[in-house]
C-alpha cells in the first residue's frame, strides 16, 4: 500500500455523510414536483407547511389550466406556449463560461487581485499571474480601467471553452499606440478561467514603449523595479524589457500620460 | 414534459430509490441549505427530463451528472462579484471551514478534508465520486464527461497530489502513528 493509498483510505474514512438511511426523512412528496412542474420543492420543514403548498400548487395549476383553456376558446389558433425546455450540458457551460469570465475581468477591474486568483484555474495561478494583475491593478489606480464591450464563447471542447471577451484598455500609452481595441481570451473549464495573450493588436508596442521611457528617464527606477533582471526567473512575466509587476506598476502607471505624449512627441531625448 | 403515466411512475420510482444518494451527493459538496436545493434541481430536471431516462445500472451516474452540473452552476452564480468575495478564503485554499468540517469528527478527518480542498477542483470531484460515492471509473467518465483513461490518470493523480497536500500539512508523523 503506498502513501498514496493510505492518505486516500484516510480521506474516505472522513466522509461527512457516510451513511443513507437518515436521509430518507428529509424526502419531501414527490407530487410537489410532480404537480408543480416548474416549482422547485421547499426544504421540508414540516408536514403541514408542505400540504399547504400543495394544496396551493394544485389551487393555482386549476387555475392555469381553465385559463389557458379559456383563452384557446376564445383563440383557437393561438399556439400553446410550451414549458420552458432544460438547457443542455453545453448551454450550461457556454453560459458559465461567459459569466465567469465577466466576472474575472469585473473582478480586476475592481482590483481585487484575490478574487482574481480565487476564478483563475492552476494553469494561471503562479506568481507571475498574480503580479501581471497587480501590474493591472496598478493602471487601474491611476483611473485606467479595463472597459468590457462583451464576451462570447468561441468554441468549445468537451467541458472546456474558449471565451473571447472584446474590451478596450483604458492605458493611456495603449490608447495612443492605436492597440487599446484587443481580445481577450480566456480558457474556461471546472467553473475556472485560465487568461490567456491579448489578439487583435500588439500589445508588446505597448510595454515597449513603457520600457523605452523608463530606461531613458527613470534609469534608476527602472532597474529596481520594471527590468526583469530585479526579478528570479519565471516569478514576473516580461515583456520587450517590462516586467509586469504591481511594483513596477507603481512607477510607470503614474507617468502614462507622459509616456503617451512623448510617443505624440515622436520620442525625443528630452522628457516631455 | 412526460405526462403519461409510464413517466410518472418511472419518476416516482427514480425518486424514492435515488433520493437519497443525491442529497448525500450534494451534501458531501455543499452546505445543508444548498445541498436541499440544490438536491430539489435534480430531480426537478430529472422530472423534466424523464424522456431521456437511461437504463437502469446508469440512472444514478445520469442524477450525479445532472447534480454535479447544479452545484457548478449553483456555485458559480455564487461567484457573482461581491457574493463570492466572501467565498474567497474557501476557494483560494486558505483553511476556512468547508461544510464538511461542520461533521468532521477527528483532527485526523479535518487534516485530510483540508489538504482536498488545496487540490484543484476537478481532482476533488473525482477523489469524493471514487472515495465518497464509491462509484467505479466507467460511471464518473460518464459523470464527468470525459474517458475512462483520463478519470484513471487524474485519479492517480489526484491520490498523489492529496497525499502530497496531506504530508506538507504535517500528516506524515500522524500517519507513521507517532504524532
Amino acid at each position: 500500500m503506498t502513501d498514496a493509498d493510505v492518505v486516500f483510505a484516510k480521506f474516505v474514512d472522513a466522509n461527512p455523510v457516510p451513511d443513507l438511511p437518515d436521509l430518507e426523512a428529509l424526502r419531501p412528496d414527490v407530487t410537489t414536483i410532480i404537480s408543480g412542474g416548474a416549482t422547485r420543492i421547499d426544504k421540508p420543514r414540516s408536514a403541514a407547511p408542505t400540504l399547504r403548498r400543495g394544496a396551493w400548487a394544485a389551487a393555482a395549476a386549476l387555475l392555469l389550466v381553465l385559463a389557458v383553456g379559456g383563452l384557446l376558446l376564445v383563440w383557437p389558433d393561438q399556439p400553446v406556449s410550451q414549458p420552458a425546455q432544460p438547457q443542455s450540458p453545453e448551454e450550461v457551460l457556454r453560459q458559465n463560461a461567459v459569466s465567469t469570465a465577466e466576472d474575472w475581468l469585473s473582478a480586476l477591474n475592481a482590483g481585487d487581485i484575490d478574487l482574481v486568483m480565487a476564478l483563475s484555474g492552476p494553469e494561471a495561478s503562479s506568481e507571475a499571474d498574480r503580479r501581471v494583475h497587480e501590474w493591472q491593478a496598478g493602471l487601474l489606480a491611476q483611473g485606467m480601467p479595463i472597459e468590457v464591450r462583451g464576451c462570447v464563447v468561441a468554441s468549445v471542447a468537451g467541458t472546456a471553452a474558449r471565451v473571447e471577451c472584446e474590451v478596450r484598455l483604458g492605458d493611456l500609452v495603449a490608447i495612443e499606440l492605436g492597440v487599446a481595441d484587443l481580445v481577450a481570451p480566456f480558457d474556461y473549464s471546472d467553473g475556472l478561467i485560465t487568461w490567456r495573450p491579448y489578439t487583435g493588436g500588439n500589445i508588446g508596442d505597448v510595454n515597449d514603449a513603457y520600457a523605452g521611457y523608463l530606461r531613458r528617464f527613470h534609469a534608476a527606477e527602472y532597474e529596481t523595479l520594471c527590468s526583469p533582471s530585479a526579478y528570479s526567473p519565471g516569478t514576473a512575466i516580461q515583456d520587450r524589457g517590462l516586467a509586469l509587476t504591481g511594483e513596477c506598476a507603481q512607477l510607470a502607471a503614474p507617468l502614462a500620460a507622459d509616456i503617451a505624449q512623448w510617443i505624440r512627441d515622436g520620442r525625443p531625448e528630452e522628457q516631455p | 414534459m412526460k405526462l403519461d403515466r409510464g413517466g410518472e411512475a418511472a419518476f416516482r420510482r427514480l425518486y424514492e430509490l435515488h433520493y437519497a444518494e443525491v442529497l448525500a451527493y450534494c451534501l458531501r459538496r455543499t452546505d445543508r441549505s444548498d445541498a436541499h436545493d440544490a438536491t430539489s434541481e435534480v430531480f426537478l430536471i430529472a422530472w423534466r427530463k424523464i424522456d431521456e431516462l437511461p437504463e437502469a445500472e446508469k440512472v444514478r451516474s445520469w442524477l450525479f451528472g445532472i447534480a454535479y452540473r447544479v452545484l457548478g452552476h449553483q456555485w458559480r452564480s455564487r461567484a457573482r462579484y461581491g457574493r463570492l468575495k466572501r467565498k474567497v478564503a474557501v476557494t483560494s485554499n486558505s483553511a476556512a471551514p468547508g461544510p464538511e468540517t461542520v461533521v468532521v469528527r477527528r483532527a485526523e478527518d479535518r487534516r485530510v478534508l483540508d489538504a482536498v480542498r488545496r487540490l484543484r477542483p476537478s481532482d476533488q470531484e473525482i477523489l469524493r465520486l471514487a472515495g465518497w460515492e464509491e462509484i467505479p471509473h466507467a460511471e464518473i467518465a460518464e459523470i464527468l464527461g470525459i474517458s475512462v483513461a483520463a478519470v484513471d490518470q487524474r485519479f492517480h493523480r489526484a491520490k498523489r497530489r492529496l497525499a502530497r497536500e496531506y504530508d506538507t500539512a504535517g500528516g506524515t508523523n500522524e500517519r507513521g502513528g507517532a504524532e
